[in-house]
């Protein structure tokens, strides 16, 4: 959780700055878990909106 | 000369001086490449080590990753993954704005580094300059300081509430963020500029000293200013020393790390994951996924030896151009 | 000749090395394992939790056949997750770690953290908040114990509400409405802080709404971050942000100390555990917080999320695993264990060994919060936290 976590508080912080939005960073950060569970071998399944 | 000197003994002994002398030539020939090989095996003993072994580890290990299959709650193995962790890489949106940050930061970086050093070079060559040595120490000493003191210096130097740069303009009403969204990294670029100028600059002044005198007389006397002898004279003398030192800054700036790593306590504009360097370290350190960073450094590797075997492609092309013209 | 001496000395040279390291590598193992020497069993324990080392002086009084040699060790953000994974890696980690709940999927998936469904008895088992166990358990598997389960609360400033006429806000209608408020009547002043380096706190409020951002019901890691009850809780929060009706900064630097510490933030929306922080934090501001029930979207039906509460961890490399679960059941449930804690100074700490409750709430200083009974609060909000929430293995 700790990298999901990161990924989603750095878009915090540009959303802070203006650019992107609450929900953009929660994407983000769903975008940039995804490879490190894949690489980790874990089966995953996402669901995307 | 010991061919010449072995004639005349070999024209009176027709048949066992030529025997002799060959094996005396080889015997020379191996004691030539003997110490050859002596004076070069610390070369390669060292590209061996230090960079041969790790480059080679680091493709192993990209190749090979912990395996936890399913929800990953049994046991780990580690296996070869193929392509997998590369996949992961190039796939990953922050690995991926990664390498424009850098591509951006190296755009600014590169020409403002190059044609300001080699304007500094320039200037001190044309004797415009009083008190050249000292003028060239003073350029040199923000090298000497090293990488991570000098983003430290430039940290205490950007952060509001420390920092008396910002407090001065602040009391002038103007409000300098040096550490927000989009000066962020311009800010990392001045710190690179200002520890690095000064190195540039003497490669170059200790290029154009090379330039024969003769030509830049030539050129004073058919009436050219001394602009247009440092631009259209001086300068593509220089081109080789240019081209290096182009190549090398490219090199540099595509590793950014030091500074982004230390501003990022300050800034939270800095992602853990700024420059691919960075995300090499997370994946590393914070994400322990070893296989990760590997594939990772390789991809920087690639992209390191594609864009400088570019660079040297196209200056190579523009040379041939000049000389065929 | 010169060069046959040196090549042998170097090679004894080069074989010297793998043994040094050897060599070190064993002492340091049985530094970092347990030893057993004649019938005492002693087992190392790492934590960054205040008041551990009086824990284990008063577990080590206590108990001769096991005897715990405790490590303070940096919170994980600050490196000790780290330093953990580097120790598990090395095969040197202690018996029992110390894990929160978003980490341990991460670690129980990378093997750090041993399965120890056969160790935890029934009996531990029906002394432990059930909604804290099942943080800790995945496909039926236990993976670590809890120790507090911290519900997420929000702490007032009702000096603040009283001297600006605000009601204390039951629902999130009732609470957006209060921060165009207080942003109305108090232009310096927000009634909250929404962190950008919360993630944790932006999971528990989509968590209360009934998000899943991961869900391992059928086989597979779900990863769904942006799913309905998310967007909900996102463009609540959006709107706020937008209208600024709230401070958006960091919360884990010197700028949210300074708006807390001058006033200019009205409520924290954080962990029971805050509660205990905040008096320790800022002693001056006695009397003036209070703390109240998180605000709810249906009153009819009310949940929360958690933020913060540790668990422990028997690691794979403990070679003493009954013994560390004896030391974690001690620690977890006993009495003498949450008092040598709280007697360490200012803790907030809500067990997740129900039966604990009433100590800690007897061992509390109430008059930081003008004697209200938060622990009875922490105890409501606790049954109201929602079944279903998985943590991600990332």
């Amino acid at each position: 959780m700790t990298a999901t976590g990161r990924v989603m508080q750095d878009a915090f912080a540009r959303v802070s700055a203006g650019q992107g939005t609450l929900i953009g960073a929660a994407r983000a950060a769903q975008d940039g878990t995804m490879p490190d569970l894949k690489a980790l071998g874990l089966s995953t399944t996402q669901h995307s909106t | 000369m010991t061919a010449t000197t072995q004639h005349a003994p070999a024209a009176a002994r027709p048949t066992a001086a030529p025997a002799s002398a060959r094996r005396s030539r080889k015997a020379a020939r191996r004691r030539q490449l003997g110490a050859c090989g002596v004076l070069m095996a610390p070369f390669f003993a060292l590209l061996v080590t230090v960079f041969l072994i790790p480059v080679g580890t680091a493709v192993y290990l990209s190749f090979h990753s912990d395996d936890h299959p399913g929800l990953g709650f049994s046991d780990a193995r580690t296996v070869f993954v193929g392509l997998r962790s590369y996949a992961a890489v190039l796939t990953d949106p922050t690995f991926l704005s990664g390498l424009g940050t850098v591509a951006l930061y190296c755009l600014i970086y590169l020409p403002a580094m190059v044609i300001g050093s080699l304007a500094l070079a320039l200037l001190l060559d044309s004797g415009v300059v009083r008190l050249r040595a000292t003028a060239q120490l003073g350029l040199f000493l923000p090298h000497a300081v090293p990488g991570i003191i000098a983003a430290l210096i430039w940290l205490y130097l950007y952060t509001p509430g420390i920092s008396p740069v910002v407090e001065l303009f602040a009391k002038a009403d103007i409000h300098l963020d040096f550490l927000g969204l989009h000066t962020v990294l311009p800010s990392i670029v001045n710190i690179a500029l200002w520890s690095n100028l000064g190195y540039n600059m003497v490669v170059f002044y200790a290029a154009l000293q090379a330039v024969p005198r003769e030509v830049i007389e030539a050129s004073v006397v058919d009436g050219a200013g001394p602009v247009r002898t440092a631009l259209q004279v001086k300068a593509p003398l220089v081109r080789a020393s240019i081209v290096m030192v182009a190549m090398f800054t490219l090199i540099w700036g595509l590793q950014l790390f030091t500074e982004p790593m230390l501003l990022s306590q300050s800034s939270p504009m800095i992602s853990a994951r700024f420059s691919p360097s960075m995300y090499i370290y997370d994946a590393a350190f914070t994400r322990n996924n070893y296989s990760l960073a590997a594939a990772a450094s390789v991809v920087l590797l690639l992209c390191t030896v594609v864009l400088s075997y570019g660079v040297t492609r196209w200056t190579s092309r523009a040379d041939r151009a000049e000389e065929a013209r | 000749m010169p060069g046959r001496h040196s090549r042998r000395s170097v090679l004894a040279a080069m074989a010297a090395l793998p043994l040094t390291g050897a060599v070190s590598a064993c002492s340091s193992k049985a530094a970092g394992g347990a030893r057993s020497t004649g019938g005492t069993t002693r087992i190392a324990f790492w934590s960054a939790l205040r008041g551990s080392q009086e824990v284990v002086d008063a577990f080590n009084r206590t108990h001769d056949r096991i005897q715990v040699d405790f490590q303070q060790i940096p919170s994980g953000g600050q490196g000790g997750y780290a330093k953990l994974s580097n120790a598990a890696r090395a095969g040197n980690a202690p018996d029992v770690a110390t894990i929160e709940y978003p980490q341990l999927p991460g670690f129980a998936s990378d093997g750090v953290a041993r399965d120890i469904t056969a160790l935890v008895g029934d009996g531990l088992r029906a002394k432990l908040l059930p909604q804290a166990l099942g943080l800790t358990t995945f496909q039926d598997r236990v993976y670590s114990v809890p120790l507090d389960v911290e519900p997420m609360v929000m702490h007032y400033r009702t000096d603040l509400f009283e001297q600006y006429g605000l009601q204390v806000p039951r629902t999130w209608d009732e609470f957006a409405g209060l921060a165009h408020t207080v942003a109305r009547k108090a232009p310096k002043r927000r009634l909250v802080l929404f962190p950008t380096d919360g993630a944790t706190q932006f999971a528990a409020y989509s968590w209360q709404t009934g998000a899943h951002w991961f869900d391992t019901s059928h086989g597979a890691w779900n990863v769904s971050l942006a799913d309905a009850p998310t967007r909900r809780v996102a463009s609540y929060w959006q709107q706020l942000i937008d209208d600024d009706a709230v401070f958006m900064n960091a919360v884990d630097n010197r700028q949210s100390d300074a708006q807390i510490a001058d006033g200019l933030v009205l409520t924290r929306l954080s962990g029971a555990w805050d509660a205990g922080a905040q008096m320790k934090a800022r002693p001056a501001q006695q009397g003036q917080w209070r703390i109240a029930p998180l605000p709810q979207w249906d009153p009819a039906r009310p949940y929360v999320g958690t933020h913060g509460g540790s668990t422990f961890a028997v690691t794979k490399d403990s070679r003493h695993p009954e013994a560390a679960m004896e030391f974690i059941e001690w620690q977890v449930s006993h009495p003498d264990s949450l008092r040598a804690r709280l007697s360490s100074g200012t803790s907030s700490q809500y067990p997740a060994a129900t039966a604990l409750v009433a100590v800690g709430r007897k061992a509390f200083d109430r008059s930081y919060y003008g004697g209200q009974d938060i622990y009875r609060l922490f105890e409501q909000e606790a049954h109201k936290i929602r079944d279903g929430w998985v943590w991600g293995p990332g």
